[in-house]
């Protein structure tokens, strides 16, 4: 197995599923609503 | 079960993992004719810039490199360096772009590290390679980039077997590259300091690679006509990921050996420069150009900055001079830029001093990243949008790292809670815009390069007449920031002058590290004993 295919697997802070409904969450977000 | 979940495989057809290798084929096809690559006299097409890159990843491919496979490059922004980017994934395998300041002992822990295979290096560096070779303890293959543009010595070439360009004649510039078969697949392995001495090695993948080139396409306004100026060091981040993002767009690549307002100017004019990126460092250096240097064009340059925020003087002489300055904001763990100061249309009513106040911010994050927020770094509670409570900044999303390579400890400690923490204190303001106060980390950011405080004090140390000592950055015009070090002697030692103390570090670290202040005596403490680095950097402002 290559260095490449240990410890570096998917996960929450790194892996999330595409989807363009972030793109409104962000627009909102630059006018200082998102959360 | 719901219908959609019925006969609506993934396929072939309707799934193919991202990679922005993907870029190339396709500019290639659009815009064969078109110049894709500039470098002084020559240049490409984008159909010779993909057979070059084809070469290449055939030639590797030949001499058995292929996935997992480490392929390391030492160069500044010259066409093989861009080349690296496409022709080392294309054969599998994974580029380790490597930064030319560091010194042949640090060099020489990435290569062992990284476990590369083969080095590509410029002639430049032929000395740092073969002082790097030499703490190996294994051979590996060098090859020789012998630049056109490179005007100094060649006598410590590189001990390569061969030439670059022999090397690409070797290949097929038809080979059919093997695509990735998961997106997941590394592309790229850079090594950013750590807080300990020893940098860590950051690993991309072709699915963040791709998101965060059309990030930045996106962000930063890259159109077919853009024409890009490769003034930040493409080791930094894959260029910030900007050798793909110009690709995707079918703009042109102009590169540039050197960072040099004698050389920027002129390819500005000559070129029809529209964009380009760069630390804070770089904005001052063509502020401060001397006359003969400027060449005056009569178009607007788009140019990103950041590592620092931008000062007001700055922006406002960068605007006098035709070019309109972009805050970004990133760490090598999340592929360069993440945050972008968007623009608001109702800024530009404001006054210099006011827009100043709003382009310092580093802002919100870029549609291609899924989530940022300032948060206590151990609760994971968002601070209030108040503009005065501090936290960390904080992302999630595809364009965060995939880890740091054979590091399991560190990586965990980074994705906590299932968040990447940058160790960046910021506050949040009501308006959504992010803005960095402080570093959690104890890193210097010099001139775009980020040193570690304990490395250069792990050095200090060492010298026999220094007792302890305490490196914190000092704030500085040219530099954004320089290491700024406490020493106390030994009781017993001998007075030791501070250019002893720059030779002693000169001898062990890059240049770069090298402390430019040095203040002797005893080191401020808590009642446990530890050192108060707030307290250096409040006096390190006021050294001279």
């Amino acid at each position: 197995m290559n260095p490449y295919e240990v410890d570096l697997d998917r996960g929450p802070a790194n892996y999330v599923p595409l989807t363009p409904l972030s793109f409104l969450a962000r627009s909102v977000a630059s006018e200082g609503g998102e959360r | 079960m719901n219908p959609y979940e019925v006969d609506l495989d993934r396929g072939p057809a309707n799934y193919v993992p991202l990679t922005p290798l993907s870029f190339l084929a396709r500019s290639a096809a659009v815009y064969a004719t078109k110049p894709a690559v500039i470098h002084g006299e020559r240049a490409f097409t984008y159909a010779e810039f993909y057979a070059r890159c084809r070469r290449l990843a055939s030639a590797l491919a030949r001499r058995g490199i292929g996935v997992g496979d480490t392929v390391a490059i030492l160069a500044p922004n010259v066409p093989a360096m861009l080349e690296a980017h496409y022709g080392i994934p294309m054969a599998g395998a994974v580029l380790n772009a490597l930064n030319y300041r560091l010194d042949p002992k640090s060099i020489a822990f990435i290569l062992e590290h990284g476990e590369a295979k083969l080095l590509i290096a410029d002639a430049e560096y032929g000395e740092t390679v073969a002082q790097a070779l030499r703490h190996i303890g294994r051979s590996i293959p060098v090859i020789a980039v012998d630049d056109p543009s490179y005007a100094g010595e060649r006598g410590g070439k590189p001990p390569g077997e061969k030439e670059y360009e022999a090397f690409l004649e070797e290949g097929d510039p038809d080979f059919d590259w093997p695509r990735p078969a998961d997106e997941w697949q590394a592309i790229c392995l850079l090594y950013t300091s750590g807080t300990t001495g020893n940098p860590k090695g950051v690993v991309y993948s072709h699915r963040g690679a791709y998101l965060n080139a059309l990030g930045n396409a996106l962000t930063f306004g890259l159109t077919p006509r853009s024409v890009y100026l490769w003034t930040l060091p493409m080791f930094h981040c894959s260029g910030w990921s900007y050798t793909w993002a110009v690709t995707a767009v079918g703009g042109t690549h102009v590169c540039l050996r050197r960072v040099d307002p004698a050389l920027i100017f002129p390819a500005i004019k000559r070129h029809g420069v529209t964009h380009m990126c760069g630390a804070p460092i770089v904005l001052s250096m063509l502020i401060h150009a001397p006359a003969e240097a400027r060449v005056p064009f009569d178009h607007i340059v788009e140019v990103a900055t950041g590592g620092a925020a931008p000062p007001s003087t700055v922006v406002a002489a960068m605007e006098s001079m035709g070019f309109r300055v972009t805050h970004l904001y990133g760490l090598t763990e999340t592929y360069g830029p993440s945050t972008v100061c968007a623009w608001q249309a109702e800024w530009d009513g404001l006054g210099a001093q006011e827009r100043a106040a709003r382009m310092a911010r580093q802002g919100v994050r870029y549609p291609t990243m899924q989530d940022m927020m300032v948060a206590d770094p151990l609760t994971l509670a968002p601070v209030p949008q108040d503009g005065r409570s501090m936290g960390e900044v904080m992302f999630r999303g595809n364009t965060v790292m995939r880890g740091y390579l054979k590091n399991r400890a560190a990586t965990a400690e980074a994705f906590r809670g299932g968040w990447f923490h940058t160790g960046d204190l910021a506050v949040w303001h009501p308006d959504g815009y992010m803005e960095v106060k402080d570093r959690s980390k104890d890193i210097i950011i010099s001139g775009g390069e980020n040193i570690s405080s304990i490395e250069v004090e792990e050095v200090l140390y060492r010298h026999p007449a220094v007792m302890e000592a305490a490196v914190v950055a000092r704030p500085d015009e040219k530099w954004g920031e320089t290491p700024c070090a406490f020493v106390t002697l030994k009781p017993d030692a001998e007075a030791v002058s501070a250019e002893e103390l720059i030779r002693w570090c000169r001898e062990h670290l890059a240049r770069f590290k090298v402390p430019k202040h040095f203040v002797f005596g005893p080191l401020p403490k808590t009642a446990t004993g530890k050192i108060q680095k707030y307290v250096l950097r409040d006096r390190a402002k006021a050294v001279e």
